[in-house]
């Protein structure tokens, strides 16, 4: 019983955790393979703070309402995703635009294009990713750590499996980076986008999924039910919907959105890699 | 990243010592509303909670509002529990509390089509709340993931 519920936990937490991790780490290989290393700084505080922020509202709303009522996290989460969306989608067809431009042009001429708006951007998108999931991650765990000090004797399973949890996402964020760091920067350019893609259509998806739970779209019957072949609570399922945000259980409402962003971006970026493939790197 | 760990975990067993409030329960499970049958819930006169209801609306004020009523409700693999649900209209702080299941972890009540209140994340062991204000009608409960009971009603009464 109490393993069943200590791989839930660590499947709660890994879920909630995955989605920033990528993002996260798709920004920072991003600001370090084009060698901005002082907007990779802002980055980094943009990451701190929002720990801090989730971790501090977490506390607060703990101590005196237990619970943030779903009618003021869910808004958050689904505003946050639809900004992510935003920044995701213009990242994408930016880093194409580099991608072209660097036939004729030295790595370090990259550094140009990234100006004051855009690295705003992206240090924004590292704290919305961070924040979006960590209010609600940040009360998840405090209540886990409250049963593990109020059952008496010590039993610190739980949060230590909501911690592991987390930590698995911020190892697969940081495998990331360093995948994308040997990659060439063409490469780079071409793997990220096709990620980006699938992330962001996810967001999506989560997005229209948040708006319901706050009650602001409606609910709609699910669309199909795939909870028996996969769950969302099984490691596959939490994998995949921390990532790409799958759903056991999606709505019509959300199939459309997620196609009716995957498929014309997917088209668009795809068309732009294809004659790119005609042409050979300068350099890699 | 591994310092905001333990920055964390250092804040939060602070947190977990001083404040032993009614969401500790045992990792069994207490609900009081074992059978999935019909039947309103035993909804009991406002407990002393420690942690401080919030009112209908949710706001940051802690301030301690005498009349809401605290249910308890379940989950399990089957579903909701119970599944049919009677109460009386006013504010209503809902106990969701997770039977043993790990594949149904959310409860949520919906009206005409549209989420007035849900929980997510609730594993055995951590009871998770909210609160509504309910007004007089009929209502539907969702317990996504579940098998038998995945869907029930609320019926409000005056």
């Amino acid at each position: 019983m109490w393993s069943k519920r200590v791989l839930t936990v660590f499947l709660i937490l890994l879920r909630e955790g995955l989605e920033a991790a990528l993002v996260v780490g798709i920004v920072v290989g991003y600001l370090i393979k084009v060698g901005r290393h002082d907007a990779l700084r802002w980055v980094w505080i943009g990451i701190v703070t929002a720990l801090l922020v989730s971790l501090g509202i977490g506390i607060l709303v703990f101590i005196t309402i237990g619970d943030l009522p779903s009618t003021i996290q869910e808004p958050i989460e689904g505003i946050a995703a639809v900004f992510a969306v935003g920044v995701l989608t213009w990242m994408l067809f930016w880093m194409r635009r580099q991608g072209r431009a660097l036939k004729g042009e030295l790595e370090g001429q990259l550094d140009a294009a990234l100006r004051a708006g855009s690295t705003a951007a992206l240090v924004g998108l590292a704290f919305v990713a961070i924040v979006r999931e960590g209010l609600e991650t940040a009360l998840f765990l405090l209540a886990l750590f409250r049963s593990a000090a109020a059952t008496g004797q010590l039993s610190p399973e739980l949060p230590i499996a909501g911690l592991a949890g987390l930590a698995v996402a911020v190892l697969l964020g940081a495998a990331i980076v360093r995948g994308a760091i040997r990659l060439n920067l063409r490469r780079f350019f071409s793997v990220t986008g096709v990620v980006i893609l699938f992330v962001a259509a996810g967001l999506v998806a989560s997005a229209i999924g948040a708006f319901v739970d706050a009650g602001w779209l409606p609910t709609g019957a699910p669309a199909l039910n795939l909870s028996g072949l996969l769950p969302e609570t099984s490691p596959i399922g939490a994998l995949l919907a921390g990532m790409f945000g799958y759903r056991a259980q999606p709505t019509v409402l959300q199939l459309v959105g997620y196609f009716g962003y995957l498929v014309p971006v997917l088209a668009l970026f795809l068309a732009g890699d294809r004659l790119r493939l005609f042409r050979r790197p300068r350099f890699a | 990243m591994l310092t905001a760990a333990a920055a964390f975990l250092g804040l939060a067993a602070v947190l977990g010592a001083c404040s032993a409030g009614p969401a500790a329960t045992d990792p069994t499970g207490s609900a009081g509303t074992g059978s999935a049958g019909t039947g309103s819930a035993g909804t009991g006169p406002a407990s002393s909670s420690g942690t401080g209801q919030a009112g209908p609306g949710g706001s940051g004020s802690p301030a301690a509002v005498p009349s809401v009523r605290q249910v308890q409700v379940s989950i399990s693999d089957a579903g909701c529990s119970p599944q049919a649900l009677s109460l009386p209209s006013g504010p209503t702080t809902f106990v969701v509390t997770n039977s043993g299941s790990s594949s149904v972890l959310e409860y949520e009540i919906e009206q005409s089509g549209r989420i007035i209140g849900e929980v997510e994340n609730v594993i055995p062991g951590i009871d998770r709340t909210f609160t509504l204000n309910l007004k007089p009608g009929a209502y539907i409960l969702n317990c996504p993931g579940g098998t038998s009971a995945a869907t029930g009603t609320l019926t409000v009464t005056e």
